[in-house]
């Protein structure tokens, strides 16, 4: 240890260099959390044009599932997390055939509206049968590891292979497949994909089935993690919206990568240095600034 | 002959009379009573409960002063205005005779004006704020004199959930760290933990009841050398905290108070992550026998609502409401100011599922049982043990085991 004007500073420099690290890799699983987050919602904007505040709810209802099928039907983990997925998307199609599908032509506070309205009575549906209380969903892979002395736990570690993992996929996806491409031309012109022999409205329930298995994958990996309760839904989705909003509508995939790691590295540093209650309050600051200055997002193609 | 008819007459004309009250009481109004809470919250669903539960007891046994006892329910979403409006409803539509409820402080501090106005018994079920009772009942007695509780405020509660803290010490550990949630109901709590524990604290914070990730208040904990974490929250940091607690491999006990930790299935919530972890809960409601009526409230609400109680505003809830049919029943009539009285004898002598209340104090908070004057009247200090199952370490009538530092902290204290 070094002395230096009367200070100990080996201790104190340790102290800030953990810090540092802890900062650097929570801010890493965060970022993958909030890709998973928000990779559904961003992809059935930018392909379909829908802004489908439901996203947050889907997520929730994956992990409600899986709860339900480890507890009271005692399935085992693994097919309950399948089960959980499988809700995830026969939901999100019941939504889309039901509702979003009519208003497709509206304007966006229409859908807006409409998607707000079955938000909010999908997550009244959960309080009154299941009930208030935290629920929970098993952790898939146990224990820790330490990495330059952080200890991150296995789950969360988890979470980001497979959210990068999920980038590549979704890359390769849209570039090498066929359908990819399909869905791409749907994207950018509907109607000369459609004389090119596309059926855009297959293109959408794919892109749709797409969105809901990314919803479901997010909801299970992020349950062990925190805890399920009927709120989650509305907060994912105020995730989604931002870290959507900020890569812009009509961008890339990575671009989400980019404004996911912006928004959890803002929290985690409001945290650190200003105030840990004003964490969640980075994310409607980045919101607005972004609204207000760059309206397009960081990457996007069209204005909200 | 004439004087046998007569005899007969006057019988008969008796048994018409009590024939007749019986029919005037049971056709008498029911007496009604406001619940005005959250129901979409552990905590405010437990109050729903617990003053169903009382109604349902009360009702079972015959009513109250003979007349049937009915219930209106309010869902005020832990929003002031629609607590208020509830309130109102309450007091001038449905015309209540008394209202229970308030489960959140916030709710019950700007409720209060309203009911007192009225002249109504408030009869609290969970909020501790200490400005309802310890502050208002003492400014102004003659107004606030109809708020009973018996969740004792945060001043007094604090003495519970510092149990953690002074047993920690007791074992060697010393340097503590504070994460506490940013609410009404533990301002004074962590102004008061400041100040006592000033020269052992390493590390203070306060976060938002709706936080669910703590990596970095947590990293913070370590990188100070932290040895005893006092953790606080009613919100959903609970369960998520215990986790990443374990997971982060955190050198530092885990005490405070968590609604969470109050879950019996708290172990299998957090995939035993829990085991040593330290919280307070109501006794009553926990399937501790702490008076005769504890445990078959216990069963009787698994029995009703198809799992154990877990937040502890149900057992608080249905004493309150139990507390005033008894005052009611002292009493004579539902009038309040007779009410009030009643409630307010020395020989009061309720016996809850909480604990016997002998008497409510000045600022009308319960007394008896384990629990003396000034005491957190219901509560004990437990950690989740090896086993899983919980062990009572304060108060000494409740006792069966030590808190302990978990083995898997000791080894991490050790490098």
């Amino acid at each position: 240890m070094e002395k230096r004007a009367g200070r100990i500073e080996g201790p104190a420099r340790n102290e800030r260099a953990r810090m540092v690290q802890t900062v650097i890799f929570f801010g890493v699983i965060w970022t993958a959390l909030y890709c998973l987050i928000a990779f559904g919602f961003s992809l059935l904007f930018g392909v379909a044009q829908v802004l489908n505040l439901t996203h947050g709810m889907i997520i929730m209802s994956a992990c409600y599932v899986a709860f339900l099928l480890v507890t009271g039907l005692n399935w085992s983990l693994g097919f309950s997390l399948i089960g959980g997925v499988i809700g995830s998307v026969l939901l999100i199609l019941i939504i889309y055939l039901g509702f979003i599908k009519k208003l497709l032509t509206a304007p966006h506070t229409s859908m807006l509206l409409l998607t707000a309205g079955l938000a909010n009575a999908i997550q009244q549906i959960v309080i009154l049968t299941v009930g208030p209380q935290n629920k929970f969903v098993p952790t898939m892979i146990t224990g820790g590891t330490t990495i330059f002395s952080v200890v991150l736990s296995n789950q969360q570690i988890l979470s980001v292979i497979v959210a990068f993992g999920l980038v590549v996929l979704l890359v390769l996806f849209f570039q090498r497949t066929r359908m990819g491409r399909a869905i791409r031309a749907v994207t950018q012109d509907r109607s000369t994909a459609s004389l090119s022999g596309i059926n855009a409205e297959e293109m959408y329930l794919v892109t749709i089935m797409i969105a809901g298995v990314l919803a479901g994958v997010a909801g299970l990996l992020i349950a062990p993690i925190q805890t399920v309760t009927p709120e989650i839904g509305w907060e994912m989705m105020v995730t989604a919206f931002t870290v959507t909003i900020l890569a812009g509508l009509g961008g890339p995939i990575w671009g989400v990568v980019v404004a996911a790691a912006i928004v959890a590295y803002a929290e985690i540093i409001t945290a650190f240095l200003i105030a840990p209650t004003l964490k969640e309050g980075a994310a409607f600051v980045i919101m607005i600034l972004t609204l207000m200055f760059r309206p397009q997002g960081l990457f996007g193609k069209g204005r909200l | 002959m004439k004087r046998g008819m007569l005899t007969v007459a006057i019988m008969g004309l008796g048994v018409l009379f009590f024939l007749a009250a019986i029919a005037g009481a049971q056709s008498a109004p029911p007496i009604k009573l406001g619940v005005n809470d959250a129901w979409d919250y552990p905590g405010g669903q437990g109050a729903k409960r617990g003053a169903e539960m009382a109604l349902k007891a009360i009702n079972g046994s015959g009513g109250l002063l003979g007349r049937k006892m009915e219930g209106i329910f309010y869902d005020n979403k832990v929003d002031p205005n629609e607590a208020k409006n509830a309130t109102e409803r309450l007091l001038y539509k449905d015309k209540v005779d008394a209202i229970t409820g308030f489960w959140r402080s916030d709710l019950a501090i700007v409720c209060q004006p309203l009911i007192m106005e009225a002249k109504k018994l408030m009869l609290i079920g969970g909020a501790s704020t200490p400005v309802v009772t310890f502050e208002r009942i003492k400014q102004d007695y003659k107004t606030n004199k109809y708020t009973f509780t018996t969740m004792v405020n945060t001043y007094t509660a604090m003495i519970a959930y510092q149990q953690g803290i002074e047993e920690g010490l007791k074992l060697g550990l010393n340097k503590i760290a504070m994460v506490v949630e940013k609410a009404a109901w533990c301002d004074p709590l962590f102004d008061e933990w400041m100040k006592k524990y000033a020269n052992k604290i390493v590390y203070s914070t306060r976060f938002s009841t709706t936080a669910t990730d703590f990596s970095v208040e947590f990293a913070q904990v370590k990188a100070k050398g932290a040895d005893i974490m006092v953790f606080v929250t009613t919100g959903r940091g609970g369960t998520p905290s215990v986790k990443q607690w374990y997971d982060m491999k955190i050198p530092a006990i885990y005490v405070g108070y968590s609604v969470d930790a109050q879950d019996p299935n708290f172990p299998q919530v957090t995939e035993k992550k829990c085991l040593g972890v330290v919280t307070e809960k109501i006794g009553g409601v926990s399937g501790l026998p702490i008076t005769p009526q504890s445990i078959p409230y216990f069963n009787e609400y698994k029995k009703v609502y198809g799992e154990y109680p877990i937040a502890y505003t149900n057992g608080v809830a249905y004493d309150m409401v139990m507390a005033w049919a008894h005052g009611v029943k002292l009493a004579g009539s539902v009038d309040p100011d007779a009410v009030v009285k009643a409630m307010e004898r020395k020989n009061f002598n309720y016996e809850g599922v909480c604990g016997e209340i002998e008497y409510f104090d000045e600022i009308h908070n319960p007394v008896g049982g384990g629990w003396g004057k000034g005491e957190p009247w219901g509560w004990v200090a437990y950690q989740w043990g090896k086993d899983g199952k919980p062990v009572v370490f304060w108060p000494k009538k409740y006792k069966d085991g030590d808190m302990v530092i978990p083995d898997w902290v000791k080894e991490m204290q050790k490098k």
